[in-house]
């Protein structure tokens, strides 16, 4: 195994990582799967093409209005969307399952993308200002570009960040606090609606910033860059454990070093095959994912 | 229950079809005819790139007729019309709306699909429904064509992959080492990686295979293995977004090999993206841009104007396809049948056209006669390449 | 524009039934609460079957199409048997594996399954007239497995699988039972698809399809066996209605689909009535006729005293984390006792209860019937030892009439003797009648005032005929009079000789109505004792208070208090 491989992991799964902890925290404090999350990332890479092609905007620039439109379109998506629909279910009906979001979300993304699509008539970009991360730095026989340097320290900066922040102050105990129990929540004085609203708005800022990165590392961003990451950042966040950040942190290295050491000696078809058949295997092993803490189930079970 | 539905439908198309038999009469002078077409393109997923292209190549070759209906369908009272349907991504909604054009006897014959997938499907159902079906973009090429009914307007995929690696090699002849990146999960790239690697042995390279999924940009891997090859030229069969990516992601690590591809990799946004890193590539083609026929400046021109851009290969099937059809239609008096319009596509011999070399002909098997256009890269500019 | 001549065609018919019986296959699975994405895993396996046999080896169709049906089941009782033991999105996930799995399978097996060319020319056979005779089998087949027993505990399980659990359902089975018919109908799908559509290839069977049939059923709704079939009329009919406005078509029809979900948020079949328990009602016949001759309480048989059966928990202990919920805990229950357990807080009392029931394991002592030892059984074989409950926070199945709740009590919590000896609808009905809500039994559990939802839970308990009724907090958010009434219903019940543990906060109607009282706190029984004595133990009342207590052994009067009855 060489080490231009094990790189290759570790970049792809920082940008898994960075793709799935805006997943992770949606999940984690409101159960909502956003299946529109891929196509919230596009929407922040797009959002980036015309700051970096039209605007000119250097690339930091860039990452934070790639940010905040990819954020407000999550935000969007909270408060348009899946609010008024759980509103609309809590009223005929009280607190069951709720799948409603899984079709809510999807077809949110399909909106967003068919009117990029429409915008932008499906031609590809590239970013065009960005040789300031074209840098390679050489360490023996290991070439590394100062892109590769800046997708590993995001992904772990934002979500130890973001761990941090969850953890540690008032903004992350309102999240704790509406995750655990809205009705409470409001009770003590949060806000579930402007905590919601503002959790979204981080989660889609945080699929903004890895649209872009992702644009530039392949050098290619069209409407369907969000396709791919959907399906993996589906199975990261749910082998890490639902909810838990460093679940995630580990299976997104972890299905990346997988998917890389298969990819270097079998052909397409067969690693997604074994990195599939990995999962249901990790699955059956620990039913509750990685790190994720006990389910419902688990008195019945008896274990 | 059966027979009660075959009867609603029964009176249901017998509706429509009195709708559609008192429509034109009011509309048009009396004497006119309008042909009608169905047109069968994916326009969302990951092949819209294509779908999108060729939609709009359609539409304006319907223009381009309408304007002169004597001189391409024979008849200043015909005219032609094309209802454009996007058959999403599944086989299930292409299908049923293929069953809807061969159900309603208005329509003469189906354009598209886009898809592999459903151009396999498609096939088999046209020839049964019988009704002409000429499968716009799909490099799996002849297995797609079913029977009489059924004509691919497409190079088939191994003859393209066999005709660019063939010219690369008769250009660069001491090419010892080749590498090819495909996406294993799509059934034109399966063939063409094959082709591709059957031409490189067989002018003394050594070639190193690399797949990954058809939608995947991230070629790290692939370009790492082909670095540590150290290959010269590789062969490039993906979508255009992925050609932009793979070229570019090597340039960055300092690897500047040459290419080969397919009309992918002519698309004018791939030229734009990566600037010179595409200098020396060869590329067999269905359609040659520079092509200096005057079919061809008027496609160019008018496509610039309505679309702001080139075309591509894929707006040029599309263009080719409407203009194949009405050139069998205008061999063809009266009204013509559908039975009548496939024999006579059949037929097609010599028609002028933008793809290829400026003319086209069917094989027996109802595949492309005429050979692939070739082209070279110099600098950022596509230009013909004659051997 | 919208092209509704799309909808008059064969062409959308017949994607139609495909879509229809791809959707009953995941209705199955989710209407028992089983998270499965697997339903286009067997698809593939069930069309790629028909593909290999029929052209490569020119089996006959219908030959062909129960070999497909018949692989998929077996896969399908593999599978759940697999993942029986995850939940929801880890259950979701794993069946997703699973599809794609299957889909690189065939995508690779090239020698069989052609690889990423697929099959083609596949014979004609399933035109609209054989996928309507099949879409309507599988539909009468889902309908019947509705108004089964089994199909009746699926849904009790989904909306509360703990509650299901404790009245005797054996959770894992009609789960396994769920996806085994959903692996049986999705194989159907697949045949009639590979017979419809002239070819297969493995991208037909991609993430796209799992969503989407996930999505027909989630819009439909899967209350109901009407959800599957509006579900897949809406993801059939909304792209081809659309399909002339090209590249805004997926962005209309996603447009269309939020606010369908927003004005039917249950799913559009729930705007109708028609589900399975309207079918029962029609079919078994209302309650009506024999209700006017039934009523007293003496309908509620009484219970064998085989011998004074005492349930007995020894030392019993649980921890969550460092929290020592229950430390140590003895006690007794006897026959035709009513024993109440009372304490602050988060003493543990729940837990007890838990305990007891067979929900939560033990980590240390023991809980026995008779002498038997019960503590190492699984829940639903714990209720079958005679031990029913209710719980804290209401837990009807809110979506089943209150009848239903009970009936499946009567059906799936007892023996097959007790069943032998008094029918279910007859048992059902004497519970309800006991409890005093036999007027409610055609009315939804859900919707019914907060009282009457507490004894249809002490009825639905009762009608499993048990030794024993474990009650948590029965009587909160009760008024006075209501309280009251529950109090009387509770003697009744005793009088039949069942032992009841009441857990409250209510301290007075507690001490008013038990026999002995156990005093909890941070997990021990701090005192036990008939409720004179407990009502000035000075222990209890700065426990109640919030003082630090010393926790000590109970008063030995715990034991042999059998006599110390206090009436009300």
């Amino acid at each position: 195994m060489s080490i231009d491989l094990i790189k290759n992991a570790i970049v792809l799964g920082s940008v898994y990582l960075l793709f799935a902890t805006g997943f992770t925290l949606v999940f984690g404090s409101f159960k909502v799967m956003n299946l529109a999350h891929g196509a919230i990332m596009t929407l922040g890479a797009f959002v980036g093409i015309y700051a970096d092609n039209v605007l000119g905007f250097p690339i930091g620039f860039t990452l934070v209005v790639a940010a905040i439109g990819a954020g407000a379109g999550n935000a969007f998506l909270d408060a348009v969307i899946l609010r008024p629909i759980a509103r609309q279910s809590a009223s005929t009906h009280a607190g069951a399952e709720d799948l409603n979001p899984i079709v809510a979300t999807l077809s949110f993304g399909t909106i967003v993308l068919g009117l990029l699509v429409q915008t932008v008539k499906a031609v590809d970009f590239t970013y065009k200002q960005t040789d300031a991360l074209a840098k390679p730095f050489a360490f023996g026989g290991l070439t590394v570009s100062s892109l590769d340097l800046a997708i590993v320290v995001c992904a772990i900066v934002m979500t130890g960040l973001l761990s941090l922040i969850i953890a540690k102050t008032r903004a992350g105990m309102a999240v704790r606090a509406v995750a655990e129990d809205r009705a409470m929540a409001s009770a003590l004085g949060v806000r579930p609606n402007v905590v919601s609203a503002a959790t979204f708005f981080v989660s889609g800022a945080m699929a903004g910033v890895c649209g872009v990165l992702v644009g530039i590392l392949y050098s290619n961003v069209n409407v369907t860059i969000g396709d791919h990451l959907l399906l993996f950042g589906f199975v990261i966040v749910t082998v890490g454990g639902l909810g838990s950040l460093t679940g995630t942190a580990i299976a997104a290295y972890l299905v990346a070093l997988v998917q890389t050491i298969a990819n270097a000696y079998f052909q397409a078809a067969a690693v997604d095959l074994i990195v599939f058949g990995t999962l249901l295997l990790t699955l059956l092993i620990r039913p509750n994912g990685i790190l994720g803490k006990n389910a419902l189930s688990a008195g019945i079970a008896r274990r | 229950m059966k027979q009660s539905i075959g009867l609603v439908q029964q009176l249901r198309r017998s509706a429509i079809a009195l709708v559609a038999a008192v429509l034109p009469l009011l509309s048009l002078p009396s004497g006119a005819q309008e042909l009608q077409l169905g047109g069968l393109v994916s326009l969302d997923g990951p092949a819209s790139f294509v779908g999108i292209a060729a939609q709009a190549g359609m539409k304006l070759a319907a223009e381009v007729i309408n304007k002169d209906p004597q001189r391409y369908l024979g008849n200043k009272s015909r005219s032609l019309a094309i209802d454009i349907r996007n058959a999403g991504a599944t086989n299930s909604q292409a299908l049923a709306l293929a069953r809807d054009f061969a159900g309603d006897a208005k329509y003469l014959a189906i354009l598209g699909p886009s898809l592999s997938p459903q151009a396999l499907a498609l096939g088999p159902f046209a020839q049964q429904a019988t009704i002409p079906l000429l499968i716009m973009h799909s490099p799996a090429g002849d297995r797609t064509v079913a029977g009489n009914y059924v004509f691919a307007i497409a190079q088939d995929g191994e003859r393209l992959a066999d005709a660019g690696a063939s010219a690369y090699l008769k250009k660069y002849k001491d090419t010892k080492r080749a590498g090819i990146v495909f996406g294993s999960d799509n059934q034109g790239n399966v063939l063409i990686a094959n082709s591709a690697s059957k031409a490189f042995k067989a002018g003394g390279a050594e070639v190193t295979q690399f797949s990954l999924p058809f939608s995947s940009l991230d070629f790290s891997n692939a370009i790492d293995t082909m670095k540590r090859a150290n290959v010269e030229v590789i062969y490039l069969g993906q979508g255009s977004p992925a050609i932009t990516a793979a070229v570019q992601q090597a340039e960055r690590v300092g690897f500047k090999p040459r290419y080969v591809g397919y009309g992918t990799m002519a698309a004018p946004t791939v030229l734009k993206n990566v600037g010179n890193a595409l200098d020396g590539s060869i590329i067999a083609t269905d359609y040659d841009p520079s092509l200096a026929t005057p079919a061809n400046q008027l496609f160019t021109e008018a496509y610039r104007k309505a679309a702001n851009t080139d075309p591509d290969t894929y707006a040029a099937q599309g263009y080719a396809t409407v203009m194949l059809v009405a050139n069998a239609i205008k061999s063809l008096p009266g009204v013509p049948t559908r039975a009548q319009l496939a024999t006579a596509l059949a037929a097609t011999s010599n028609a002028e056209s933008v793809l290829g070399s400026g003319t086209f002909s069917f094989t027996d098997i109802r595949t492309v006669a005429s050979p692939p256009a070739l082209l070279q890269v110099v600098g950022s500019e596509l230009k013909p390449y004659r051997p | 524009m919208i092209n509704f001549a799309a909808l008059g065609g064969a062409g959308f018919l017949e994607a139609l039934l495909i879509a229809v019986l791809a959707a009953l296959s995941q209705y199955v699975v989710l209407r028992a609460g089983v998270f499965s994405l697997g339903t286009v895993g067997f698809m593939a396996i069930g069309a790629y079957t028909v593909a290999v046999l029929t052209v490569k080896y020119h089996v006959a169709p219908p030959l062909a199409v129960l070999c497909g049906i018949l692989l998929a089941t077996i896969v399908g009782v593999a599978l759940g048997a697999l993942v029986g033991k995850l939940r929801g999105a880890y259950q979701g996930i794993a069946t997703l594996s699973f599809v794609l799995v299957v889909e690189r399978i065939i995508a690779l097996w090239e020698s069989v399954t052609g690889g990423p060319f697929g099959i083609t020319s596949i014979p004609l056979f399933a035109r609209y007239g054989l996928l309507l005779a099949t879409a309507a089998g599988a539909l009468i087949i889902v309908i019947a497995l509705e108004l089964t027993p089994t199909g009746r505990k699926q849904s009790a399980v989904r909306i509360d699988e703990l509650a299901a659990a404790s009245f005797g359902t054996n959770v894992a089975w009609v789960n396994l039972v769920a996806m085994s018919v959903s692996a049986a109908i999705g194989g159907l799908a697949g045949a009639m698809m590979a017979g419809n559509q002239f070819a297969v290839d493995p991208t037909a069977f991609s993430f796209g399809l799992i969503i989407a049939t996930l999505a027909a059923v989630i819009i439909g709704g899967y209350r109901s066996f009407l959800g599957p079939l509006f579900g897949a009329f809406v993801v059939v009919a909304l792209p081809l209605l659309f399909s002339r406005h090209q590249i805004l078509a997926s962005t209309i029809v996603a447009i269309v689909t939020i606010l369908i979900l927003g004005f039917a948020p249950r799913g559009l079949a729930a705007l109708t009535r028609l589900d399975g328990e309207f079918l029962l009602r029609l079919f078994k016949g209302p309650l009506r006729e024999n209700r006017a001759g039934s009523s007293g309480p003496s309908l509620l048989m009484p219970v064998s005293n085989d011998g004074g059966r005492v349930l007995a928990a020894f030392e019993i202990a649980r921890a969550y984390g460092a929290v020592r919920a229950v430390d140590g805990v003895s006690l007794t229950i006897e026959s035709g006792q009513i024993v109440g357990l009372i304490g602050p807080n988060g003493a543990g009392k729940t837990s007890v209860i838990n305990l007891l029931a067979g929900v939560v394991r033990l980590d240390d002592g023991r809980v026995t019937v008779g002498g038997q030892r019960i503590d190492t059984l699984p829940a639903y074989l714990v209720q079958r030892q005679g031990i029913a409950r209710t719980f804290q926070a209401c837990r009807l199945f809110h979506e089943h009439s209150a009848w239903s709740n009970v009936l499946l009590a009567a059906t799936s919590g007892r023996s097959r003797s007790q069943r032998r000896e008094r029918p279910d609808r007859a048992c059902a009905q004497a519970a309800m009648a006991f409890t005093g809500c036999l007027d409610l039994a055609d009315r939804r559990a859900g919707d019914l005032p907060y009282a009457f939802q507490r004894r249809i839970e002490i009825a639905r308990a009762l009608a499993c005929e048990p030794r024993f009724l474990l009650l948590d907090e029965p009587a909160a958010g009760m008024t006075q009079s209501e309280a009251t009434d529950l109090g009387d219903v509770l003697r009744r019940t005793a009088a039949q000789g069942v032992g009841v543990l009441v857990v409250d906060h209510n301290v007075p109607w507690i001490l008013s109505l038990c026999d002995i009282v156990n005093v909890q706190h941070m997990g021990k029984i701090i005192a036990c004792g008939p409720p004179a004595a407990i009502r000035g133990d000075p222990q209890v009342i700065s426990a109640y208070i919030g003082g630090y207590v010393e926790a000590h052994e109970p008063s030995s009067e715990c034991g042999n208090a059998n006599e110390a009855g206090v009436g009300a």
